[in-house]
């Protein structure tokens, strides 16, 4: 158990021992409705919710529920412990004993060929958002645990229909199932769970200071319900309000879903043909950019910079600008040269050798002096750089000086920037694709792991990867990615680029 | 030229800018005409190219113009639309030149009225023509 001082209040938040990744704001009962952690704190995730319902199911082969339960408004410490019994309790069960004897129980290699299996249905303020924090902190190191969430207003026989849903997908190998929460279709809609969302709404409101008595909603013909003040001005709620700007709850960026989509965009492209098409323009641009995000988490934040600073390091970076002066090198070299008479005092006539480099005329002889000294100058710093922020600084004194080359020349585009910028492209698809695609990867350790062929999913497959993160080299990454994508039959389905008459 | 052709060219990286109001298209800073196309359904066409459009991932290029219709913003994506998508520019080429080139039959099937000085689509709310970019 670790203390903490809510910035805004300054009360003692008691944090459980789970908790390791949750970082940013609680939400609770006490005190000032809202606590906000110190930023040391904030790392993957940044909201949790402390009081709950949760919904709790058995599920077999046949998909249909022989047991249920129901816990309503419990503290999140205590969700864990409920877990863990139901979990215990399930394991003793005569019906699931017997499933497991008949050969239809567990097994732990492969994610897909568990039919006996358990379903936990989350519900509350959840909503689907929090469904990765959930499975992320909980941490049960179970294969045969699947963790849902569920609409309260839906009922509980919506919560059947969505976990049966659930199963065909996996089924499938689709199994986005953040994207089908919006879906789902009410049947049976239950008065009670609605009356005591709104009366929890109320009475954190009614803490914060609100009267909410003098407000009126209605609904729009969207669907949407608008709450109205006296005067006729909307109304908005403070505390989902202050989640939604300050939570980081819809923060997609944190896990870099458009290096995936681009990087799947060149894959179905094809990769070496993709690389193709790269500029020296863009090359630099993103090598900056790069660099300087780099150093601004250097400062701030140092668990994601030890994880993103492994493919653009200072070697890469340095190798870069030495592969720019090799390509510039062979570019000048190419030049045709051209000769002038030059006269002395005494009235000797010597010819000497020039080049028109950039529209200026260089004697040959001063080429070296005159041009490659200053990039080879800016080069150094780069490689004797001792931080990010000194390292961005002399990258961009070095693109300053940057003229692009013909592309006829051979390695304009820097072979290893195109190796870092594969293996950034993979690792960060594969973390996407383990973590909220549903893939399995396989755990490859040695030649005798591909004869064995343990797979591993969710979380533990995210910490086999970053535990790989320093071994491995960029190609090993991008053999990884595709056979991660061979072994889930994993594609975005296919669909025409456009059409047209 | 075609709208086949225009849209090759706007792929390979060429600018362009449209004027519906009017009647006035650019190519590299010089005027072109985009011969009208054949359509057995208009609002079905015009329908699937709008998606096509709405659903494209945004890029740099996209960022600098602006743009007579509403796009979908990089967060509200989903993973599907942004590797499945086609590139904002060349499908906005698309649409504006499809919606010049079939200026006249728009103003004939939409704006017969006099009343009505806008068109809304039935599939999506956000797909509107205005009756000044026809007449």
């Amino acid at each position: 158990m670790s203390k903490v001082i809510c910035s805004n209040c300054g009360a003692e938040v008691i944090l459980p021992e789970t908790s390791k990744l949750v970082t940013g704001m609680t939400i609770s009962k006490q005190g000032c409705g809202v606590h906000y952690l110190p930023m040391e704190k904030k790392r993957m995730f940044d909201v949790v919710a402390l009081y709950d319902e949760v919904y709790i199911g058995m599920e077999d082969v046949s998909i249909t529920y022989h047991e249920k339960e129901k816990y309503t408004d419990i503290p999140f410490d205590d969700v864990i412990k409920i877990i863990k019994e139901v979990c215990e309790k399930w394991e003793n069960d005569p019906t699931v004993i017997n499933e497991k004897k008949n050969g239809r129980g567990y097994y732990p290699s492969s994610h897909k060929t568990a039919p006996c299996r358990l379903v936990i249905a989350i519900s509350g303020k959840l909503k689907g958002k929090y469904l990765g924090a959930y499975s992320r902190i909980l941490d049960l190191e179970r294969n045969d645990l699947d963790i849902l969430s569920v609409n309260t207003s839906d009922g509980f026989d919506s919560a059947a229909d969505r976990i049966r849903r659930h199963f065909n997908e996996k089924e499938n190998n689709m199994g986005i199932i953040e994207n089908s929460i919006n879906n789902v279709t009410v049947n049976n809609t239950e008065n009670k769970e609605n009356k005591s969302m709104t009366d929890l709404r109320a009475t954190e409101l009614s803490n914060n200071g609100i009267n909410t008595n003098k407000y009126f909603s209605f609904k729009l013909p969207n669907g949407k319900t608008i709450t109205v003040d006296e005067d006729g001005n909307q109304v908005t709620d403070e505390i989902m309000n202050k989640i939604e700007n300050d939570g980081f709850i819809d923060n997609k960026t944190l896990y870099r879903r458009w290096v995936m989509a681009q990087f799947f965009r060149m894959y179905n492209f094809g990769l070496n043909e993709a690389c193709k098409h790269f500029t020296q323009e863009y090359m630099w641009k993103m090598l900056a950019e790069e660099v300087k995000t780099l150093a601004k988490l250097e400062k701030k934040d140092s668990e994601y910079f030890a994880e993103r600073s492994q493919f653009f390091t200072k070697k890469v970076v340095s190798r870069i600008c030495y592969d720019y002066i090799d390509a510039l090198r062979i570019n000048i070299d190419r030049l045709p040269s051209k000769n002038c008479n030059l006269s002395d005092n005494k009235g000797n006539n010597t010819v000497v050798p020039y080049k028109r480099i950039w529209g200026e005329n260089i004697f040959v002889a001063q080429i070296e002096k005159k041009i490659f000294r200053k990039y080879s100058y800016i080069a150094t710093k780069v490689r004797n750089s001792k931080n990010y922020t000194e390292l961005s600084k002399a990258l961009n004194e070095f693109i300053k000086e940057v003229h692009y080359l013909p592309s006829s020349t051979p390695n304009v585009i820097s072979p290893t920037w195109l190796d870092a910028y594969k293996g950034a492209g993979a690792y960060y698809t594969l973390q996407n694709m383990v973590l909220y695609h549903h893939c399995k990867l396989l755990k490859y350790e040695d030649w005798s792991s591909l004869r064995d062929r343990e797979y591993l999913t969710g979380n533990d497959a995210y910490k086999f990867m970053q535990s790989r993160l320093g071994e491995y080299d960029n190609y090993q990454w991008v053999g990884m990615f595709k056979r991660c994508v061979e072994d889930n039959n994993f594609s975005f389905g296919s669909k025409p680029y456009y059409f047209y008459k | 030229m075609e709208l086949r052709e225009f849209i090759e060219r706007v792929g390979q990286g060429s600018n362009f800018r449209i004027n519906l109001a009017n009647n006035e298209c650019k190519l590299n800073g010089q005027i072109i005409v985009i011969t009208s196309a054949i359509s057995d359904s208009l609002v079905n066409d015009l329908n699937y190219i709008y998606r096509e459009y709405k659903e494209s991932y945004p890029s740099e290029r996209s960022k600098k113009g602006k743009s007579y219709f509403k796009a979908l913003d990089f967060e509200e994506m989903t993973d599907d639309m942004l590797v499945l998508g086609g590139e904002r520019t060349v499908q906005q080429a698309l649409l504006e030149g499809f919606v010049l080139s079939q200026r006249d039959s728009i103003r004939e099937q939409f704006f017969t009225d006099n009343d009505n000085w806008f068109w809304q689509s039935n599939e999506d709310e956000d797909f509107i023509i205005l009756k000044e970019w026809c007449v």
